[in-house]
């Protein structure tokens, strides 16, 4: 049976076990991860991956199940189940599924990937740690070099008669390398994502691991202050990502964003424009339609420094009297779907990162950062372990460890001062998010 | 969907010809039951089944992983060839060495829970009140308290593992888990508190008083946080409390003595080569014990079929154990010793932490904050986070309050701590007597997540760096 085939005869168990309302989604994923260290391959890991999720609306309640068995009775038992949950759920006037529309091709899937052997991407991980090696004498690479790719499909179906697939695929490689000089060693992560196999780039990754790595020999510590910091690109992008949960819509109504009722006010500094955009060509995360076959749009969030828009679910829309920005996401096929970004970017601006930093009296280049899964995305407070390079009088002194910059988010978009042209983008399928260096002023380091 | 070890037997012999060195079927099936109340409402209810095979092959040092969700003899063969395929690849063909482990074949005879309420035979309505009970409680106790989130989990997993050496293991694991975040306003302060429990057990986990008392517990501290003043920040003492957790354990020690970080031809640890060596202070004792009933990071077997254990890390301040798995035992020639955990079939094993905990010690609890003239005392810790090369740890502090003259006094919010997990070992100078009040959390290492428990004694740190709000001239705010 095929793939849209399938959902379609769940939704019809979900109806005929007394569903008013069903909805399916089938996702598939093929993986190839290869792991390799100190000259040998490690681990080979290939799988064939499903999972199929079911929704049923009882009246206005929901219930959600799901199976990795195909077969005729499994489909049945899950989309009963689903039917159950719904009766034992409150009920919930804003509940339902998204109707049909007209989804745009994209080029999701690179051909490129059936084309070259699994020996030619051994050799793809191996460049990975033969160029840290050569980056510097004192760089030892250990393990979980790691080149990986995916495939993946996602066919859905609901009883309001939309009706889709989508088929695409990507790259990644990272890894940890490890400078040693004397008693001292220190660690540099690199990689990299893409959506076509000819920009994967295994020597870059292999680079930047090596130069983080050797750049904090040596390190010192600090006094407490208050300074300015740049964030590299991928530092801004770790920030960016938490901004992004505080504009899903889900958030903002539950009152679990500090950007809740800041709609046409200034939350940034002028000059911050960030847009969400579910098809943008080459992101991580580019994809023809969302979680819930809603089409990819591009969504305005931050427009010269005012917000402008949250990103919205079918659910959150419907609560919100709007209309679903495309931006349904699932964790995974086990979970409800909930408003989330799909490729958000700071958009570039024009200068580079030696001009941003040539403009500092004093702070912190921000090469790694700790811990960013504590921020408080509700008080906006974060407080998170930073490591990089001290700038005086726009030059660079010298590496710093055992900091932590320390403030609120609020502040933090408030007081950014510079934006970089250097955009990076990093992620995969669900949250990829791209953005350029960054200046922000007054941040609260504390050293020793 | 067969986990009958027979049929798993049966279609490893099928496979034969592809064994390599080492062949290994792990086949799982785990039922989740997720009940969410979000904004006053139940925001999520789903529940479902999920099943699949993970077949590992090894030849020489290269190790092929497959898996699928289906488990016809066809595809667990299939599955086979291709691992033996995909591992011979670039395998340096090195002549095969045995395994060291043997399993417990008295697989029956062995359980650290009691289960006395299975989840699976309590209605979805009284999962349901335990999260609309814990909402209504936290509500009650004041007008500041803005939202609540509280969340039930349970799940039940089955697992069979079966090898080329004539090993088996059969295993059932029940995980039920509660979890609740307030979020509390006064005026333009937000603050918000979390609490959970969580054990390799039943619906007893979580019901009643004991859902009651921690929707409780994190709606005070949220109220309490709101007249808080920011943390001091900078170099200072610091004594966390046994109430606090072991995230500090956990991060700023354990992690570096999992053995995947620390293998002769691979050293990546601070703590690599260092069996036997001073690594902490004599005082310092540091235990990971996954035999613990019902503790959220018990079990009783590892995912590679090995009967759970009790490892000595840390003994009177002597570096004793790595935590193995497998192919770590094999490299550095010692047994496995029940460390080897994967998250679902779709992962492979490595070694991690069950329940970490610092033995008790001699100090008086009460005499160590008194020794204290000016620092902080760490009642709740929250998230944290190691680079096991550097030794670099930072960690986040839910509940601290000022020690001022040896006295505690008032709260703060917004602490982190940073440090350097060897140099803190070293520095800990007073471990206290009361034996913590272990704590859940789940782990992540790479991309796989762990169920694992925490905890700690009262103990002094006489000098570390406390991150916050340093007080400046120019405050912004919108």
């Amino acid at each position: 049976m095929t793939n849209l085939g399938i959902v379609q005869q769940t939704i019809t168990f979900a109806k005929q076990s007394g569903a008013d309302e069903a909805e399916a989604l089938l996702s598939r994923r093929r993986v190839l991860t290869v792991e390799v260290g100190n000259g040998e391959v490690e681990t080979i890991k290939q799988a064939e991956d499903l999972g199929l999720a079911v929704r049923a609306l009882v009246g206005r309640r929901i219930g959600l199940s799901y199976a990795t068995d195909l077969g005729e009775a499994s489909l049945r038992r899950a989309a009963h189940r689903a039917v159950e949950i719904a009766r034992a759920s409150d009920a919930d006037e804003f509940v339902g599924f998204a109707e049909p529309s007209a989804i745009a091709n994209i080029a999701g899937f690179d051909p490129e990937m059936e084309k070259h052997s699994t020996d030619e991407k051994i050799d793809r991980a191996f460049a990975i740690e033969r160029a840290a090696k050569e980056y510097d004498k004192r760089i030892v690479v250990t393990r979980r070099i790691t080149y990986a790719e995916r495939e993946s499909t996602e066919a859905i179906a609901n009883t309001r008669g939309l009706a889709a697939e989508q088929h695409n695929n990507g790259w990644g490689g990272g890894g940890i390398v490890i400078a040693r000089d004397g008693k001292e060693q220190e660690a540099g992560f690199g990689s990299d994502a893409k959506r076509r196999y000819v920009e994967f780039d295994p020597v870059k990754i292999g680079m930047e691991a090596a130069e983080k790595a050797v750049m904090l020999l040596g390190a010192t510590n600090v006094t407490t202050q208050r300074a300015s910091i740049l964030l590299e690109p991928k530092m801004t992008g770790a920030f960016l990502g938490i901004i992004a949960s505080l504009v899903s819509a889900d958030n903002v109504q539950k009152g679990k964003s500090l950007l809740a009722g800041k709609i046409g006010k200034a939350v940034a500094a002028s000059g911050v424009t960030i847009v969400d955009d579910g098809a943008f060509v080459g992101a991580p995360g580019m994809r023809a339609f969302d979680d819930e076959g809603v089409p990819s749009q591009r969504t305005v969030v931050i427009a010269d420094g005012i917000l402008q828009n949250y990103l919205h679910s079918t659910y959150t829309a419907r609560k919100g009297n709007t209309r679903s920005t495309g931006n349904t996401a699932r964790a995974s096929f086990k979970t409800a779907p909930e408003a989330q970004p799909s490729n958000f970017l700071l958009v570039a601006g024009s200068e580079s990162a030696e001009t941003l930093r040539a403009g500092i009296a004093r702070g912190l280049w921000v090469r790694n950062l700790m811990n960013l899964h504590t921020a408080n995305p509700i008080s906006g407070e974060f407080s998170f372990g930073a490591n990089g390079l001290w700038i005086e009088e726009g030059k660079i002194v010298g590496p710093v460890r055992g900091v932590t910059i320390s403030g609120n988010l609020t502040d933090l978009l408030i007081n950014l001062r510079g934006i970089g042209n250097d955009v990076v983008w990093q992620g995969g399928m669900g949250l990829s998010v791209g953005a350029p260096s960054v200046v922000i002023e007054d941040v609260s380091i504390a050293g020793k | 969907m067969s986990l009958d070890p027979n049929y798993l037997v049966a279609a490893l012999n099928a496979g034969r010809a592809y064994w390599g060195d080492f062949a290994e079927i792990f086949a799982e099936r785990r039922a989740d039951t997720i009940v969410v109340l979000d904004d006053g409402r139940l925001d999520q209810v789903s529940a479902g089944e999920e099943a699949g095979v993970g077949v590992r092959v090894f030849s020489g040092k290269t190790s092929a992983y497959v898996y699928t969700t289906d488990f016809s003899r066809d595809a667990i063969v299939e599955a086979l060839r291709l691992a033996h395929a995909a591992s011979q690849q670039r395998a340096a063909r090195q002549a095969g060495q045995t395994l060291v482990a043997s399993l417990d074949r008295q697989t029956s005879a062995r359980t650290l829970a009691a289960y006395k309420q299975m989840p699976d035979g309590i209605p979805l309505a009284t999962k349901a009140a335990v999260v609309r009970n814990a909402d209504r409680i936290a509500r009650g106790l004041g007008k500041e308290i803005r939202q609540v989130t509280a969340a039930y989990f349970d799940t039940l997993q089955d697992v069979s593992i079966v090898n080329s050496m004539e090993e088996a293991a059969q295993d059932r694991g029940v995980r039920t888990v509660f979890r609740i975040n307030v979020v509390a306003q006064a005026g333009d302060v937000i603050q918000t508190a979390f609490e959970s429990t969580g054990g390799l057990a039943g619906f007893e986990q979580v019901e009643g008083e004991v859902s009651e008392q921690l929707a409780r517990v994190a709606a005070d501290r949220a109220l309490r946080m709101l007249r808080a003043r920011p943390s001091p920040a900078g170099t200072m003492p610091v004594v966390c409390a046994a109430e606090a957790g072991g995230v500090l354990v956990h991060e700023a020690m354990g992690h570096g003595m999992e053995a995947d970080f620390n293998l002769p031809s691979k050293p990546m640890s601070v703590f690599a080569g260092k069996i036997g060596q001073p690594v902490a202070n004599l005082k310092v004792t540091i235990v990971d014990d996954g035999t613990i009933p019902g503790m959220y990071g018990s079990m009783n077997y590892d995912d590679e079929g090995i009967p759970a254990q009790r490892r000595v890390l840390i003994e009177q301040g002597i570096l004793r154990n790595y935590m193995h798995d497998r192919t770590t035992a094999r490299e550095m020639n010692v047994a496995p010793n029940g460390s080897g955990r994967r998250q679902t079939f779709r992962h492979t094993p490595m070694p991690r932490m069950s329940n970490t905990l610092m033995l008790a010690g001699q100090d008086d609890p009460a005499a160590i904050i008194r020794s204290v003239p000016r620092g902080l005392l760490v009642k709740q810790m929250g998230g944290g986070q190691v680079n096991i090369v550097s030794g670099e740890f930072v960690f986040k502090v839910q509940e601290a309050f000022l020690i001022e003259n040896g006295q505690v006094t008032e709260p703060v919010r917004g602490a982190t701590l940073i440090g350097n997990g060897p140099t803190i070992l070293k520095i800990i100078d007073m471990v206290g007597t009361d034996a913590g009040e272990t704590r859940i959390g789940t782990c992540g290492k790479y991309d796989q997540g762990a169920p694992v428990g925490h905890g700690i004694p009262t103990v002094r740190i006489p000098e570390i760096v406390v991150g916050g709000i340093v007080p400046g001239m120019k405050e912004v705010t919108l």
